[in-house]
């Protein structure tokens, strides 16, 4: 939350880098607490969710819609540094409505527990963004969505798209937020 | 995991169809003759694809049975088929059955027909009515059925799986178990669990996998609600508060988890439900998806009073008691009859009831003075007692102190005329505060004359009881001590002084058993006194002593012995009027437990030809135990011997008829408690002399009396001359022989010189070291035949007129035959054996014999003849011989042995000589060979005395 508060724009150039590093330090944090969380999670689903070879079609469910995180490395790096925030802010937005939805659907108590402490992580990532954004002068763009009926297996399929996409895209926003510091260095 | 079993659709396939054409057949041949019925009409189908239920209605005339059959539409094979009598709706006039599937219904298109049955007749089947499934072209993706399917354990559940349009199926996995598949229709697959065993919360996964995406179904196995224990009560006698078990876990959760209710009230979410009257009836639902469950209680409120935790305790508190106050939340329990527990815990905890309408306090007796106390509160109905309330808070509160208790005082005697009188420290419970100072009074018949102030920390007062019985008139001395704390003063307590202890007769020993030590007297006959028995170290002056009173007519004491140490000795005395004037009636010595005594100080020393063991006796704080006595050991490398068992009393130990030699030898002295620590002593046991001594003895008395013999011999010559060596009568001869009369002339005969050859100069010790030739020893001992004889004995030496007949003993030869061969060589001898012939005559040289009877007197030797000179031109020696010389009768020939050229003309050179017991030849020895022999007797007799003194050295 502390991340999340607002840079002002007038900042200079070293209060932008350190809001980078913040952020580059918050995504790794939180790529490693979602490697422990989703081993967890992926064994309460039960068999074959937990088996390293299982891969079930990414559902086309209203929490993934957001563009994966298995865009090619070119066109992404091709992108603005605007678009690639823009996109990471959007996915983070969607993702942690998604999280917290298995968060307050997920029976055992200790994961729930867990899920809600990434929730809080992953909510100041995204307010490390949004902060980082509106010191460079971009908009950031909000979005809410509705989340249709499904069934329990299909629930499954999508908390196992949801927490592979989330990894997907920490693992790149690092790569992003990492990048985007050494540009503001240069 | 699920069992697997074949789908009951499984049912074949054709024959039911032949069956039916074959009706169809008779039933029109049956129509010509018979009543014609009607055909169903407007069948409709109604799915219920959760429940997997088909509602089938049709309008059928007057039939009031039907042939029904229900075939897959694609395969055409028959799952169900069956006459049934469907129920006749009375609004809309159709008839309805409801079938239940085994399969999902959207796994596959069903097709349905009915026909009317009368009996025996059938009308024509109705055109088949579809139910169309999920696997029609249409619907090209992936799918799978039943999703999110909720059934109890131990249920069967059938699950479809239709691939997506034109991908290849694989294989459906029900968690890790790969199932055995049934092929509904082309696209349809048929998978059956059965009896499932209750899944985790988040179900069991069905996966179909094919070419296509991997598409899958939850399904969740559990159990319907069971709650038990549902009862309702009220804590403020006004509203009620419902609790239940929630029984056995369902397995389900979630949106499927149990849900509860109480008069319609929904309490799922504590479990528990508060209504805010008392209806007096309640009934609990408990349902989850798989069932339901109700519970019912009823009760009047006054039966189910469960009391709050009465609140704000407080106290008013004295030295023995105190008064607890509380309150209540609740102003309606100031009506309630209720009955309250109260647990106080100070040095023990106790839990003491009290009564009464709306109690809010209680009267607390019997407390200790200056004690803390922690008490807590909880109450509940008198009058239909339900349940006890909740504890109240724990209050504490401490009591007030109090004047202490006298103490326990005792006169502890330490010397003949000093005394320390002694008193127990106060517990706690006997102090009733803490003690600020003690004051001992000693006086006489109520005249103080003496007043001390101690510290609390002193527990004893030395009183000089030479003094105090001077100042006593009466004997009668008292002394008093008073215990002193903030509340005040305890009384007095009081012990007489006793100047002197009288001893009593015996001293016995205090048995200990598991409880302590067991004293026992007799009673005193009308003796109303109490008693005293007082205990301490029997040799610790300065250690503590303990005492115990004990009421008049007691006869016997456990004294407790968890502070005694093991292996101290314990003196325990027993006063009769402790209180008055003491005496000391018994005394016993005790241990609490026997260890094995300390080491004793082992001394040893020989004795002539004992060994004596001696000890001084084992220190009383180094016995550990009663003393039983001594084990004496002798030590024989590791192992011990035991000698002798020797009680206590005894502390020497002699160890007789030991051979010279080492030793060591090991005391133990011994309790009950076992053998103490080894004492070892060593000793070398020197040779005893009392076998040179009586030796020693004999020779001197030997040496006396031939000394007295000589001596008297000496004065009595002359007797012994006439008596004993008479002139020998002058022989009578013609002519003029006369002689006068003198002593024999014992000059030996002529041939008896020894004929020395040669006098090499050579060492006496190698004389003995000498080989006769084979062809001599052959030729001199002819027939003796046998092999070398061991002649070094006195024995050998004979006589050569005793010799002659005995067969010749060799020689010792030397160790080497080499060095033989070399003293055969040099020819150095120094003997020269001749013949010898008693009546002899030897068969080469001439007869020698005249001149041997010609000879002088030869008392011992009869005549010999010799056979000429057999001098060897090789002389041989005997050194066994020469050692030891011959019979040299009257020593005459030694002094007047003839000049060797004498003996060279000697026709018998060796008459007189000693022969060779091995060669049968005169042995001849020269001077220094006598010399030699004399030398070897002399120092063969100190040789035999100095081994007879060394042998009896170890």
């Amino acid at each position: 939350a502390s991340l999340a508060a607002a840079v002002d724009p007038s900042n200079n150039l070293a209060s932008e880098r350190s809001s980078i590093e913040s952020t580059y330090e918050l995504t790794k944090y939180l790529e490693y607490q979602l490697k422990e969380i989703k081993d967890v999670y992926l064994t309460y689903l039960g068999p074959p969710f937990n088996e390293k070879d299982f891969s079930p079609p990414r559902p086309n469910s209203t929490a993934l819609t957001l563009p994966s995180a298995a865009t090619r490395l070119e066109l992404w790096h091709g992108l603005e540094n605007q678009a690639r925030l823009a996109q990471n802010q959007r996915a983070y937005s969607i993702l942690l409505a998604a999280v917290r939805e298995l968060a307050r659907s997920t029976l055992c108590p200790s994961l729930k527990t867990s899920l809600l402490h990434f929730c809080t992580g992953l909510d100041g990532l995204l307010g490390s963004i949004s902060a980082l954004m509106n010191s460079l002068g971009y908009s950031s763009p909000l979005q809410a969505a509705a989340r249709p009926t499904m069934n329990d297996f299909a629930r499954k399929v999508e908390g196992f798209w949801i927490l592979r996409e989330l990894q997907s895209w920490l693992w790149r926003s690092a790569k992003d937020f990492n990048r985007l510091k050494k540009r503001l260095r240069g | 995991m699920p069992r697997l079993l074949n789908s009951p659709t499984s049912k074949s396939n054709c024959g039911p169809v032949w069956v039916a054409l074959v009706l169809l057949g008779i039933s029109a041949l049956n129509t010509q003759a018979k009543t014609v019925l009607s055909v169903p009409q407007q069948v409709s189908l109604s799915p219920n694809f959760p429940t997997q239920q088909l509602s089938i209605s049709w309008l059928g005339g007057e039939a009031t049975t039907f042939d029904l059959i229900i075939f897959t539409t694609e395969f055409k094979e028959t799952i169900f088929s069956d006459t049934v009598s469907a129920v006749v709706n009375q609004d809309s006039g159709r008839h309805q059955w409801t079938w239940t599937s085994v399969e999902p219904l959207e796994c596959t298109s069903l097709s349905v027909q009915i026909r009317s049955r009368e009996g025996e007749t059938t009308s024509e089947w109705s055109e088949p009515q579809i139910l169309e499934g999920k696997d029609l072209p249409s619907n090209s993706e992936a799918q799978m059925f039943p999703q999110d399917r909720i059934v109890p354990a131990g249920a069967n559940t059938t699950f479809c799986c239709i691939v997506e349009e034109g991908k290849e199926f694989k294989s459906i996995r029900y968690e890790n178990t790969n199932m055995p598949v049934k092929r509904l229709s082309r696209r349809s697959y048929a998978i059956t669990a059965i009896f499932q065993e209750a899944t985790r919360i988040t179900g069991s996964n069905v996966i179909c996998h094919s070419n296509g995406p991997i598409t899958g179904a939850t399904i969740f196995v559990g159990y319907p609600p069971l709650p038990s224990w549902f009862k309702c009560e009220t804590r403020d006698l006004i509203s009620a508060v419902c609790h239940w078990d929630k029984g056995r876990y369902t397995n389900l959760g979630g949106r499927r988890r149990t849900r509860y209710s109480v008069n319609n009230r929904d309490c799922s979410e504590r479990n528990m439900c508060a209504l805010s009257q008392w209806d007096g009836n309640w009934t609990l639902v408990a349902a989850n998806p798989l069932g339901q469950y109700n519970l019912t209680d009823s009760a009047e409120l006054s039966h189910r009073v469960y009391p709050v935790a009465p609140l704000n305790l407080s106290h008013v508190a004295h030295a023995w008691n105190a008064t607890l106050f509380w309150e209540w939340t609740h102003s309606s329990y100031s009506s309630l009859a209720l009955v309250c527990q109260v647990e106080l815990a100070g040095r023990s905890t106790t839990v003491r009831d009290f009564f009464g309408v709306g109690l809010r306090s209680v009267f607390l007796t019997d407390l200790h003075p200056d004690e803390k106390y922690s008490v807590q509160v909880r109450c509940g109905a008198q009058n239909n007692f339900w349940k006890w309330g909740d504890w109240s808070e724990l209050h504490h509160f401490k009591t007030k102190p109090y004047a202490p208790d006298a103490p326990s005082v005792w006169l502890w005697l330490t010397s003949d005329n000093t005394g320390l009188i002694v008193w127990k420290p106060l517990t706690r419970l006997q102090s009733h505060g803490k003690i600020l100072r003690y004051s001992v009074t000693v006086g006489n018949a109520g005249k103080t004359e003496l007043t001390e102030s101690l510290s609390p920390e002193n527990h004893s007062f030395p009183v000089n009881l030479t003094r105090w019985a001077s100042l006593s008139h009466d004997n009668r001395v008292r002394a008093a001590v008073v215990a002193e704390n903030v509340a005040g003063t305890s009384p007095p307590a009081i012990v007489p002084l006793r100047f002197r202890d009288v001893e009593p007769p015996a001293l016995a020993q205090a048995a200990h058993n598991s409880s302590g030590f067991s004293l026992s007297w007799q009673q005193n006959a009308g003796s109303t006194c109490s008693y005293v028995v007082e205990w301490c170290e029997t040799l610790c002056l300065n250690c503590s002593v303990d005492w115990i009173r004990l009421d008049a007519g007691n006869t016997n004491v456990s004294i407790p012995s968890a502070n005694l140490l093991p292996g101290v000795r314990y003196n325990f005395s027993l006063y009769g009027c402790p209180s008055d004037f003491p005496v000391l009636m018994q005394r016993w010595q005790g241990y609490k437990e026997e260890l094995p005594p300390s080491r004793v100080e082992l001394k040893i020393a020989q004795l002539d030809c004992d060994v004596v063991l001696s000890w001084e006796e084992v220190p009383l704080e180094k016995r550990r135990g009663f003393l039983l006595g001594y084990n004496v050991y002798i030590s024989n490398s590791s192992q011990l011997t035991l000698l002798e068992k020797l009680d206590a009393s005894r502390r020497t130990y002699t160890v007789s008829g030991l051979p010279a030699g080492s030793y060591k030898f090991v005391v133990k002295a011994y309790t009950s408690g076992g053998e103490g620590t080894d004492s070892i002593v060593s000793i070398r046991l020197e040779p005893c002399g009392g076998l040179i001594l009586p030796i020693l003895t004999s020779m001197g008395i030997v040496t006396l009396l031939l000394a007295t013999v000589a001596l008297v011999c000496y004065k009595k010559r002359r007797w012994v001359k006439t008596a004993f060596y008479p002139d020998i009568p002058e022989p009578k001869l013609p002519g003029d022989w006369s002689r006068t009369q003198e002593p024999m002339d014992v000059k030996p005969f002529p041939h008896s010189i020894v004929h020395i050859l040669e006098k090499p100069e050579r060492d006496p010790y190698k004389d003995a070291l000498v080989v006769i030739p084979e062809e001599e020893v052959d030729d001199h001992a002819e027939g003796t035949g046998d092999g070398p004889v061991d002649v070094d004995e006195r024995q050998s030496l004979r006589y050569y007129n005793q010799v002659v007949d005995e067969r010749p003993i060799r020689p010792r030869y030397p160790d080497s035959s080499a060095s033989s061969l070399s003293s055969v060589d040099s020819a150095n001898t120094d003997v020269t054996y001749t013949g010898i012939s008693e009546g002899f005559q030897p068969h080469t040289g001439p007869s020698m014999s005249s001149g041997a009877t010609a000879g002088g007197y030869q008392p011992q030797m009869r005549p010999v003849t010799l056979g000429g000179n057999q001098a060897s031109p090789e002389p041989l020696v005997e050194p066994q011989v020469v050692g030891c010389g011959g019979y040299k009768p009257q020593s005459s020939w030694l002094i007047d042995s003839p000049t060797e050229a004498d003996e060279r003309m000697s026709p018998t050179p060796s008459l007189g000589s000693p022969t060779s017991v091995a060669s049968t030849h005169f042995l001849l020895s020269d001077r220094e060979g006598d010399e030699q022999e004399r030398r070897q007797t002399s120092s063969s007799a100190a040789a035999w005395l100095t081994n007879l003194l060394f042998s009896a050295k170890p």
